[in-house]
């Protein structure tokens, strides 16, 4: 046998190579296969991973978001944001700068100490992404006031963060600050990171200024209302400083400035009347509500509730609501004004009768029968004004005790008008008013006491008369102007005396046929009058079945109208 | 010469009462019946006393001794206050605002008035005498 060649080695290498080159071939293809799978198997594994931590994450923000939902302070919604990020993402701090009234805050959460480095190159980051949201270029440094919290500044602590993500916040289209988290290592390069933290903070932001909204009207609407009250509110905290006290109660208790009281001032200010200081005590201690009836304060009759302000039966304040127990006294005192203006009503005309009388008895020699004649009418006159005072006084005492009666009887109502503004155009040419007279044409004969209306109509003219008269005319203008007229209704007339006078508030208008309140809240109080006519015409004009109301006249001045039934 | 009065009063009645009797006594007496131009008059008419309605039309007469004793020109004459409306602090407020007197109308007679205005003026450089009413 032949040696084998060294062809044939090569060849017998060559065979086996060419046998095992496919199996090489298929081994590595499976071999890079398996990396690759592994790869997937490993990038699936990890992508998992972050989504657990990522469902984990967002699992959380319920539990951020009621919290922040409680809060109106900005400040502390991004304090608590900060902490809720410091405990859910990989970071290691987190940061906002913040614009306030008098500057800028830069407030940094972090867990243990960091440098002062760390602390500034934080800052200028937050800064540089504030002025880079409202676009500032310039390099000027951000004055702030700073503060940290979760730990303190110290050179052996955290030096120095990896990546950084700054959010602006925002109020609509208004830039209030930056907020900023610092990662460690490279924990922050993952997208979804970033679109957490955003969305967060978007969240928080939106709820506490949209709750602060929504709190602030309320706030408003809650204030109105117990502005609004007739009822006095005192709202004492646990430090019994005076906290809440609405206008009615500064009235009451005659406190004109809204410095904050605590309650030993407030007991000074209502002095002796009444022991607000023990009693706010008695109260907060005992937790046991407390009235006090009756207490005279500046001149007032006032009931007193004091009650504890429970929050789980802790007591976190003393309310007091203030009642105005005057009504009664009131109601005397109007009394006692009507009966002084009564007393002053009789004695204007007899201390002219007594005086006219003198002067006649005294100076009859040295008078001529023209000043005997103008004494004598004098005297005539002032007794015929007693007399229908008299008469105003008895008529308002029936009509209060329901004792006044009309005789109806057939009365032609357009022929007493045109009577009544006949007598009365000689007095309303002296005092330069025009009078004008407006009725509707076929007036059907209305079932009246014709007495009783003329005393109406002479009332409403004589008001109108007293409250159009200007004293000296200088301008046509100025004249006084009163129109009455007379519309027929389906059932009844309406009558109504109109002037151009100064008109009637509002809030006297309806008070103006009321008895006591007429005499003393009339805003022309200095003029001589029962205020009983009005009164009187209501009581007339109310046994008719009639109604009586005063509008305001256009452009100025008031409209008496009243309506008679033709029955 | 004769004394100059002026007399702030509405009621036509009572102020013929008293221009009357002035007159007679020998005053010479001016009337505004509107509180509005009691001043104006006061100043032109330089009265050497006047008496002041308190309830005048739309108007305080204790507001106008305000403005009577807040003008130079009108601050020395002596001014007597009257009233039907009894009210200790009207009183008070009208002694305390430079009046030289207060008198309730009713319960003095037009000759009675006189003496008054007549002591008045002879005192009235003291303005701490009161005339009892």
């Amino acid at each position: 046998m032949n040696e084998p060649s060294a062809l044939d080695a090569y060849f017998n290498i060559g065979i086996v190579l060419l046998c095992f080159f496919p199996a090489a071939l298929i081994f590595i293809k499976y071999k890079l296969k398996t990396a690759r799978l592994v790869k997937v198997l490993r990038e699936k594994e990890a992508a998992l991973e972050s989504g657990v931590s990522y469902v984990k994450k967002w699992q959380s923000v319920p539990e951020i978001l009621t919290h922040v939902s409680m809060l109106t302070d900005l400040q502390e919604s991004l304090d608590l944001a900060a902490g809720y990020f410091l405990r859910t993402v990989d970071i290691s701090c987190a940061s906002y700068l913040l614009k306030i009234s008098n500057g800028y805050l830069y407030r940094v959460a972090v867990l243990g100490n960091i440098t002062r480095g760390f602390a500034d190159k934080s800052r200028h980051a937050a800064s540089a992404h504030y002025r880079e949201t409202i676009g500032d270029t310039s390099d000027e440094e951000i004055l702030t006031e700073q503060a940290i919290t979760g730990g303190g500044l110290d050179e052996t602590g955290l030096s120095d963060f990896f990546g950084t993500i700054c959010i602006p916040i925002r109020n609509k289209d208004q830039v209030l600050g930056s907020f900023c988290v610092f990662g460690t290592s490279d924990s922050l390069k993952n997208p979804e990171t970033k679109l957490f933290v955003t969305r967060i903070l978007d969240s928080v932001i939106s709820a506490t200024l949209e709750f602060k909204q929504v709190l602030v009207k309320e706030h408003k609407k809650l204030d109105a209302v117990l502005q609004s009250m007739d009822e006095g509110v005192l709202l004492f905290d646990p430090d019994y400083r005076l906290s809440l006290m609405n206008r009615t109660a500064q009235m009451f208790l005659g406190i004109s400035d809204q410095r904050s009281y605590n309650v030993s001032q407030v007991s000074d200010i209502i002095k002796g009347s009444l022991p607000v200081q023990e009693i706010v005590t008695g109260v907060m201690d005992s937790k046991e509500p407390k009235s006090l009836q009756r207490v005279f304060v500046n001149g007032r009759y006032l009931s007193f509730m004091f009650l504890p302000v429970l929050i789980n039966r802790e007591t976190v304040g003393v309310g007091a609501v203030i009642h105005n127990d005057s009504e009664e006294e009131k109601l005397r005192n109007l009394r006692e004004d009507f009966t002084a203006m009564v007393v002053h009503e009789l004695r204007a005309p007899l201390t002219v009768i007594r005086g006219s009388a003198d002067m006649v008895l005294k100076h009859k020699e040295k008078f001529s029968p023209q000043d005997v004649e103008l004494f004598m009418n004098q005297i005539k006159d002032s007794a015929w004004d007693l007399l229908k005072i008299v008469n105003d006084l008895l008529d308002s005492a029936k009509i209060e005790s329901g004792k006044f009666e009309v005789v109806k009887e057939d009365c032609n109502i357009a022929a007493v008008l045109s009577q009544e503004i006949g007598n009365y155009k000689m007095f309303t040419d002296s005092k330069n008013i025009d009078l004008i007279l407006d009725i509707d044409d076929s007036v059907p004969i209305i079932r009246a006491d014709r007495e009783k209306v003329i005393q109406v109509l002479n009332n409403l003219l004589s008001n109108a008369v007293k409250f159009t008269y200007k004293g000296e005319i200088t301008h046509m203008a100025d004249r006084g102007l009163i129109r009455v007229g007379l519309r027929v209704q389906p059932k009844t007339v309406q009558i109504f005396v109109a002037d151009n006078g100064p008109g009637i508030p509002n809030e006297i208008k309806k008070q103006l046929f009321n008895k006591f309140i007429q005499a003393r809240e009339s805003p022309i109080s200095n003029e001589s009058g029962t205020g009983l006519g009005l009164v009187i015409a209501k009581g007339i004009v109310e046994a008719h079945g009639g109604k009586i109301w005063v509008e305001d006249n256009v452009p100025k001045g008031s409209v008496f109208i009243f309506t008679l039934p033709f029955k | 010469m004769k004394k100059k009065v002026l007399i702030v009063e509405d009621d036509m009645a009572l102020f013929n009462m008293y221009s009357v009797e002035l007159k007679i006594k020998g005053f010479d007496v001016l009337n505004v019946s509107d509180g509005l131009q009691a001043m104006s008059k006061a100043k032109d008419y330089a009265p050497d006393i006047i008496l002041l309605d308190i309830m005048l039309p739309g108007m305080n007469g204790l507001n106008i001794l305000t403005e009577l004793k807040g003008d130079s020109q009108t601050v020395d004459i002596p001014v007597i206050m009257l009233t039907n409306y009894g009210s200790e602090d009207n009183v008070k407020k009208a002694l305390e605002n430079g009046a030289a007197d207060y008198i309730m109308k009713y319960k003095i007679l037009p000759s009675e008035l006189s003496d008054k205005i007549e002591v008045v003026l002879g005192t009235s450089n003291d303005s701490d005498v009161r005339i009892a009413v």
